[in-house]
């Protein structure tokens, strides 16, 4: 029956799993109607009544994502947000949703922007050391003069993505899927894109020394950009 | 019960002041609060848990109250409320403007 409150739970929440308020309510409900379906229980309820009991006790679903929405909004609204010329060193981004932001002019060093939506964002002139991109949205997301320097890329979409004259040296984009995405004017020395996948990846004007495509897949027009600029790419598939 | 729909639309519209009264006993946990709303209330007014938690949300984003998770206990871990000073005023306006609801709706029904 437990089993079945979970499940029950779960399916109320299921849409909005990549909101992190959403899992803690998920996480704070269960644990209340758990506790409440075991005193039915505890009070000589049957097994089906306790569970009947306790889901209605639920009541309307519409206010419960209201709920959450109240704060789920209020990280929406970061939208359009402007953080150009701050100091936000350590900055939790984490879970947000920050459609065509601008972080331009920024210091934000050491921040996560894991788990973020950053669609449409520029990152101009800013300095994104050791930062953490893990299962961010990045599509048509611009990184103009930028410093790149020790940031964490994984699991991330880079469906249009635009590095444009940014520090790329020595960044790992292993196992990453790029689409579209153009690597401009930039320094990619000693990147790595080990068996990673790319369709109509554009490097112009880039220093490629040392990029290592190890058992990378890739089309025939990223291969052919990177093949006039000399790169190694014995061990690549074409697709 | 069209009537008791109607006294729960009635009783809804104060949540966030029972709730609030009851974090100034002492932090509180969402079923915790649930079961003394039906306890001190004579049985009479079962929160839903919807209910409780828009107004948990919004007490929240008004700064009337804060949360923090718990350590776990058996199965699993609880997210306690804990009122604010700006809470405790909230608290206070609303219980006055209800002494004065009350009067007028006294002299009105």
């Amino acid at each position: 029956m437990i089993e079945k409150l979970n499940a029950h739970v779960h399916s109320i929440f299921a849409p909005y799993q990549n909101a992190k308020t959403a899992k803690e309510l998920e996480e704070e409900l269960l644990q209340n109607l758990i506790e409440k379906y075991n005193d039915y229980k505890q009070k000589g309820s049957s097994e089906q009544e306790a569970y009947r009991l306790t889901v209605d006790s639920i009541g309307e679903v519409s206010e419960l994502l209201e709920a959450f929405n109240l704060q789920y909004s209020e990280l929406e609204q970061a939208i359009n947000m402007d953080y150009s010329r701050q100091r936000l060193l350590d900055s939790d981004f984490r879970s947000v949703s920050v459609h065509d932001g601008k972080f331009n002019s920024c210091d934000l060093t050491r921040s996560d922007f894991s788990h973020s939506d950053l669609t449409n964002s520029t990152f101009k002139s800013s300095n994104l050391n050791n930062c953490i991109f893990e299962n961010v949205n990045l599509t048509s997301t611009l990184f103009k003069s930028s410093n790149l320097k020790g940031v964490i890329f994984k699991n991330s979409n880079y469906n249009k993505t635009h590095f444009k004259s940014c520090n790329l040296a020595g960044l790992i984009f292993d196992g990453e899927t790029f689409n579209q995405t153009i690597f401009e004017g930039s320094t990619l020395k000693k990147a790595s894109f080990r068996d990673a996948t790319l369709k109509n990846v554009q490097f112009r004007t880039s220093d490629l020394k040392k990029i290592d495509f190890e058992g990378a897949s890739m089309d025939k027009l990223t291969y052919n950009f990177l093949i006039g600029a000399k790169v190694d790419l014995s061990n690549v598939t074409i697709l | 019960m069209v009537q008791r729909k109607l006294s729960s639309d009635l009783l809804r519209g104060h949540v966030d002041t029972m709730i609030l009264k009851l974090l100034q006993s002492g932090d509180k946990y969402g079923y915790e609060i649930s079961k003394l709303i039906y306890v001190s209330s004579n049985e009479q007014y079962e929160i839903k848990e919807a209910t409780m938690y828009s107004s948990l949300k919004r007490l929240e984003k008004d700064e009337c109250i804060i949360s923090y998770w718990g350590d776990a206990t058996q199965g699993g871990r609880r997210k306690y409320y804990k009122i604010t000073p700006i809470g405790e005023d909230t608290y206070t306006q609303n219980k006055n403007n209800w002494e004065q609801a009350k009067q007028i709706l006294e002299r009105l029904l």
